[in-house]
């Protein structure tokens, strides 16, 4: 496993939804905002803060892309502009500052709230989009990032181990790939199998077939999970498939 | 010790020593100032009041475990954290003072470019008495 300090942009990936962007922005970011209402009384010497609830919001940068994607909006464009009125759903963004199995994953759900698109003499075209927060962000960790061609476990990535009402997030992503269907499940064990076996998740599992290609799925579960987690393959029929699958603890849970 | 560079500041927030991956840092205190000029007076009048803090820090954004990004958003919703802020890097005393107190994270923001490395920005607001120490 690699361990990842400071970083520069290279490995740098962002996904939205089923799409994977990185190939079309050059900027990311996210702010996370907890809020801190004052209660400073009459006679206390300096300020008196609690903590409440959060809010986040997110932005992408990057250069406008109209090649037709038709099926599968596999440009920018096409991909942001479907969002300006789609009644609000929330949408899956995960920034990943450097892509490797066990480094950090931010998932966030989201809101796009704005997506210009600038033009000026001497530059390329550029589009940007600003997203905000609906539901929680959840610091994790890419689970496995892989071209998978049959059954089989990934290697174990340690996060943490979550008490009974946190709730743990699974963002599964189907990237590309030439298959019938596959399945994807989360094992999890206290010690990577060195005493305890690793075991499935009840309720984090997926399945994709050929027609949802790229595609994308979220569960969750806040039942109790152990320290070590695993993506399994199941039952796959085809060729092979790219998959990313990031997961973590919704802050504040 | 008076005046001196900036390298030898000492943050250190819920126990986690920041200075490692801090490359900016402000301090902010802001007594209450409020206006009591009636219109008898030539010019303003004011009364000080309570004071408010706070402070911005940012840095080259560390995804190690331990480091900047798991210390800081782990104060999403860790509630009041103390913190120890020594200008000189040395302990209090007479010619190295420290400010303590504690506060709660009230902002947390990472970007990155192309050609930059992941940058982080946290901002952090008094829930305390903020104190210099000079012993």
């Amino acid at each position: 496993m690699i361990r990842l300090a400071k970083i520069s942009h290279t490995l740098t990936r962002i996904y939205l939804d089923q799409w994977d962007l990185s190939g079309m922005l050059n900027a990311g970011g996210l702010t996370v905002k907890p809020e801190t209402p004052v209660v400073t009384c009459l006679s206390d010497v300096g300020p008196r803060r609690v903590q409440g609830n959060y809010d986040h919001d997110a932005n992408v940068g990057g250069f406008f892309d109209a090649l037709d994607g038709t099926l599968g909006l596999t440009n920018i464009d096409a991909a942001l502009n479907a969002l300006k009125d789609d009644g609000s759903i929330a949408h899956y963004l995960t920034q990943v500052p450097a892509l490797g199995a066990g480094l950090v994953a931010y998932d966030q759900l989201v809101v796009c709230a704005g997506e210009p698109r600038k033009w000026g003499t001497g530059q390329a075209i550029m589009l940007d989009a600003s997203f905000v927060g609906s539901n929680g962000v959840a610091r994790g960790n890419v689970l496995r990032t892989a071209t998978i061609t049959g059954t089989g476990d990934g290697a174990g990535v340690e996060q943490v181990a979550t008490t009974a009402g946190q709730i743990y997030a699974v963002v599964f992503r189907v990237l590309s790939g030439t298959f019938d269907t596959f399945g994807l499940k989360i094992q999890d064990s206290d010690d990577d199998a060195a005493t305890d076996a690793y075991a499935d998740v009840t309720g984090l599992t997926a399945t994709f077939a050929d027609d949802d290609t790229p595609a994308v799925a979220r569960v969750t579960t806040a039942l109790a999970t152990k320290l070590w987690k695993r993506v399994v393959v199941s039952a796959f029929t085809g060729t092979s498939a790219v998959i990313l699958v990031t997961a973590g603890v919704i802050a504040g849970t | 010790m008076s005046k001196i560079a900036a390298r030898n500041l000492d943050v250190t927030v819920n126990s986690v020593a920041l200075e490692g991956f801090i490359d900016s840092y402000d301090l902010n205190i802001k007594p209450e100032t409020p206006v009591v000029t009636t219109f008898a007076d030539a010019g303003p009048r004011r009364v000080q009041g309570n004071y408010d803090w706070d402070q911005q820090f940012g840095g080259s954004a560390d995804f190690a475990s331990g480091q900047s990004d798991a210390s800081i958003f782990a104060l999403v919703a860790a509630g009041l954290v103390a913190q120890t802020i020594e200008p000189t890097g040395s302990a209090a005393g007479a010619d190295t003072p420290t400010y303590t107190g504690s506060a709660l994270l009230s902002n947390y923001g990472l970007k990155w470019g192309i050609g930059q490395g992941a940058k982080y920005s946290a901002s952090m607001v008094g829930g305390s008495a903020l104190t210099r120490n000079v012993a």
